[in-house]
């Protein structure tokens, strides 16, 4: 985007509704050897500014406002008045700009078209600032021949002038304001080339009749408007006003500040469109977010205890035998129906369970990896069964017969365990007698041993919280062990097919040479 | 020009078409409803406006697409032709505002879309007056403490379709001048009342609702010559008071939920029935497949119900 647009622009217009003179309290003057020459001044007000010449621009407050021809008559009258009002007093520098005011009106008759541009632009600036009265409007007008009385004095400007282009205004942070705004409005941005006739920069008053012939864009301060806009109005920030006889030939567009359409809005021929950005929510007043934590004094009574009553130690002691009593009968209850179960597998099919017994004792590690593998395959497979639809009738049956072998391998394991307990021999006489060689005792003690860390673990309770880590140790090694068995049960039954047949290597017979990977099939 | 003398709006769908239709509804309705729970993100809160002087237009067609949240309309006697306020959070949704005129009929369009999409792309011209609303037109990302106000000329002929999402709506449409009123709900509570006569005989009052508590007053007002009711799932109450200046014909088709119709004793009142939903409609008198008001036969004004409904009740309280 280019920084200097042409616009068809005017400021020359706009002056307060209520002209005052207001003097200057403070001034400064700057001659560089870079071309620059600058007036900044302070008005008694307190409000500063600066008007400055440099690179063949003419800015007031750091807005481009025109542009002047290098050593034109503009620019040498502003370095004369500099050059004769440095070091002087603020009164003194007030007046000379008043002189240098006088000098731009007659400036517009300047040969240079851009001197005589930025001189009118210069003069309604310095009116609006130093408050003058102007004899016409931005000097427009001619002045009034010899002899004639002169002209009454208009507090208010006279119809606005459209100053033709040739403006160096530097707007582009406001150009994409402008643009940002009417792309929310759904607007084709063709409003700010094309259109534009005023930016509005401060406080102006549009009169019943005058008309801008192009869009305004307001960007601060107020425009009263009593004429006529031939095009859209864009509010981004500060006011518009429109009074009862305003005419708006096209949109009013809002997406700042404020709109007052009074009575007015009859006289907008296109759409009212506002789009603003509210103000977020206050915070929660303090008071009331850190309530809880205040506390105050009301009476002098005796304070009442929210903390829950400590119990005592005798009920903690039931408390916690009743845990440990829960826990242990869980435990007895499940090796009961285990037991139960194992013992009628026992009798029922005692050559299979002993065969994958056989081999989750003797080839442990094996039966462990096959369970793993089976476990890890155990997903897929139903998976599987799940996506190929014909398959849907198989899946019952899939797990069911998963879950059968998953007790089968357990009890057999149950059944190893306990036969490795009964081959053990024990100094305790008292141990001796409990061995046994038969597969119901081994089906019973192996369960039996498999059960105890869960009894063990539960029965801790008695200790309260006094024995919660080792508690929860004694069940996590628990479960991790019936895991352990559960999957080397479950690879011994997957090995052996069921029992069906053996796949256990009797190192003691002499069979040197049949080949150790020959199972002997005994189904 | 109304949108049913367009031929935009058919006036009685097929069975079948009918029935896709609720299935569709069923289909969307989730999406609706999962849509239109707002949560607490980050807010940016905005007030968007759209007004415009009446000026030269005769006719207006509006439609307004809703995500939901709150919304008023009523009719009023401004020098506007509309006037549309909403309060919106920019962070969920976006309002998007179409305005054409064809002739001396302006055609207004408002949507309030996702945030997340761009409403540039978004616009698409085949789509605006499209021939009828559907469920999955409806916007989604309501905000329940958004809200719209919606106020209307009411000396200008105006086509309304109106499409909410989720959320409350109170549309108090009396005093207007409507000449047609297309009207879709996704879930939500909604009220339409004619408090006051409409300005204009409206050719074709329409409304689909989803899973909505829906009720409807004054609808003798409305001075409709034919209603379309078709509801989904929800409790329904239609009072037929106001008004009368002519006789008109109802198909109200149920899907589940109890429906309420309340209809001023001097409207003479016929009512053919299907579907397994109950009826209850004392002193009416069962004529082959008709339910017939004591006053049929004598009433000036008459109201002539094609009633479907599936599961569910209906009472008729006549008088």
């Amino acid at each position: 985007m280019t920084r200097a647009l042409a616009f068809l622009a005017c400021l020359a217009v706009a002056l307060p509704a209520r002209a005052q003179e207001v003097d200057i309290a403070d001034a400064a003057i700057t001659l560089s050897a870079g071309g620059r020459a600058e007036l900044w001044f302070e008005l008694e007000s307190g409000t500063e500014h600066r008007l400055r010449f440099e690179s063949e621009a003419v800015e007031v407050d750091g807005i481009g406002i025109g542009s002047y021809a290098e050593h034109g008559s503009l620019e040498s009258a502003w370095r004369d008045f500099l050059r004769e009002h440095a070091g002087e007093d603020a009164s003194s520098v007030r007046g000379g700009l008043v002189e240098f005011r006088k000098f731009l009106e007659e400036g517009t008759s300047s040969e240079e078209a851009a001197d005589r541009d930025a001189s009118r632009a210069l003069a309604g600036r310095i009116d609006a600032i130093l408050g003058l009265a102007t004899p016409s409007a931005a000097g427009a007008a001619p002045a009034p021949p010899a002899g004639e009385p002169a002209p009454e004095i208009a507090v208010r400007p006279g119809p606005m002038q459209i100053v033709p282009g040739g403006l160096g205004f530097d707007v582009t942070g406001e150009l994409d304001r402008l643009r940002d705004a009417l792309g929310r409005l759904g607007d084709s941005g063709e409003f700010i080339e094309d259109r534009l006739a005023m930016i509005v920069h401060g406080d102006y008053e549009v009169l019943a009749e005058a008309t801008i012939p192009g869009d305004v864009a307001i960007l601060d301060g107020t425009l009263r408007l009593a004429g006529g806009v031939e095009g859209d109005i864009l509010v981004l920030d500060g006011a518009l006003v429109l009074d009862g006889d305003a005419r708006v030939r096209g949109d009013v567009l809002q997406v700042g500040g404020e709109v007052d359409f009074g009575e007015g809005a009859s006289g907008v021929e296109g759409e009212i469109l506002s789009d603003i950005r509210l103000a977020p929510p206050s915070p929660p007043a303090r008071a009331a977010t850190e309530a809880p934590s205040v506390r105050r004094v009301e009476s002098f009574e005796a304070p009442i205890q929210m903390r829950p009553a400590s119990p005592g130690l005798g009920s903690r002691l039931a408390r916690n035998f009743g845990r440990a009593a829960e826990g242990v009968i869980a435990a007895a209850c499940s090796f009961i129906v285990l037991a139960a179960l194992g013992l009628l597998l026992v009798s029922v099919g005692r050559r299979r369970l002993e065969t994958v017994s056989d081999t989750v004792r003797l080839e442990f590690a094996r039966s462990f990896a096959m369970g793993l593998a089976g476990e890890v395959l155990f997903l897929p497979v139903l998976l599987v069964l799940t996506v190929l639809v014909i398959t849907w009738l198989v899946i019952p049956f899939f797990l069911l017969a998963a879950g059968l072998a998953g007790l089968f391998g357990y009890l057999a394991a149950a059944h190893a365990g306990g036969e490795i307990f009964a081959r053990r021999r024990f100094r305790s006489e008292w141990l001796e007698r409990l061995r046994r060689s038969n597969s119901y005792y081994y089906v019973v003690s192996g369960l039996a041993l498999l059960m105890l860390p869960f009894a063990a673990g539960a029965a801790l309770w008695v200790f309260g919280g006094a024995a919660d880590f080792v508690r929860g140790l004694i069940l996590f090694v628990a479960g991790v062990g019936t895991w352990v068995v559960v999957t080397a049960g479950f690879g011994g039954v997957l090995l052996t097919r069921a029992g069906g047949r053996s796949v256990v290597i009797d190192w003691s017979a002499d069979h040197a040479a049949d080949p150790p990977s020959a199972p002997v099939d005994d189904a | 020009m109304t949108l049913a003398r367009r031929g935009k709006v058919r006036l009685s769908p097929s069975g079948n078409a009918l029935r896709l239709k609720l299935f569709r509804f069923a289909l969307l309705l989730p999406l609706v409803l999962g849509g239109g729970v707002a949560s607490a993100e980050a807010q940016e809160w905005r007030d968007f406006r759209a007004a415009r002087p009446l000026g030269d237009v005769e006719a207006l067609v509006i439609e307004l697409m809703y995500a939901g949240g709150q919304l008023d309309a009523s009719a009023s006697e401004t020098r506007l032709l509309y006037d549309v306020r909403l309060r919106y959070d920019a962070e969920r949704s976006l309002p998007r505002r179409d305005w054409r005129r064809a002739g001396r009929t302006g055609h207004l369009r408002l949507t309030t879309s996702s945030a997340s999409e761009d409403w540039r792309d978004a616009d698409d011209a085949t789509r605006f007056g499209d021939p009828e609303l559907e469920l999955e037109d409806l916007p989604r990302d309501a905000d329940v403490a958004g809200r719209l106000d919606l106020s209307l000329n009411s000396s200008v002929p105006t086509d309304l379709r109106l499409g909410i999402g989720a959320g409350r709506a109170r549309l108090n449409l009396g005093g207007a001048r409507f000449t047609a009123l297309e009207l879709i709900t996704g879930a939500g509570d909604v009220e339409i009342g004619f408090a006051r006569e409409n300005r204009a005989a409206m050719e074709l009052l329409s409304v689909k609702s989803g899973a909505a508590a829906f009720m409807a007053e004054n609808l003798g007002n409305a001075r409709f010559r034919r209603l379309e009711f078709y509801g989904f799932v929800g409790d329904v109450v239609l009072d037929f008071s106001g008004s009368w200046r002519s006789s008109a014909e109802a198909e109200i088709r149920m899907g589940l939920g109890e429906l309420l119709m309340r209809v001023p004793a001097h409207i003479g009142v016929r009512v053919r029935r299907s579907g397994l939903a109950s009826l209850s409609a004392a002193n009416f008198e069962k004529v082959g497949d008709y339910w017939l008001s004591p006053n049929w036969e004598t009433a000036r004004v008459r109201l002539e119900v094609t009633l479907v409904a599936g599961l569910g009740s209906v009472i008729v309280e006549h008088g």
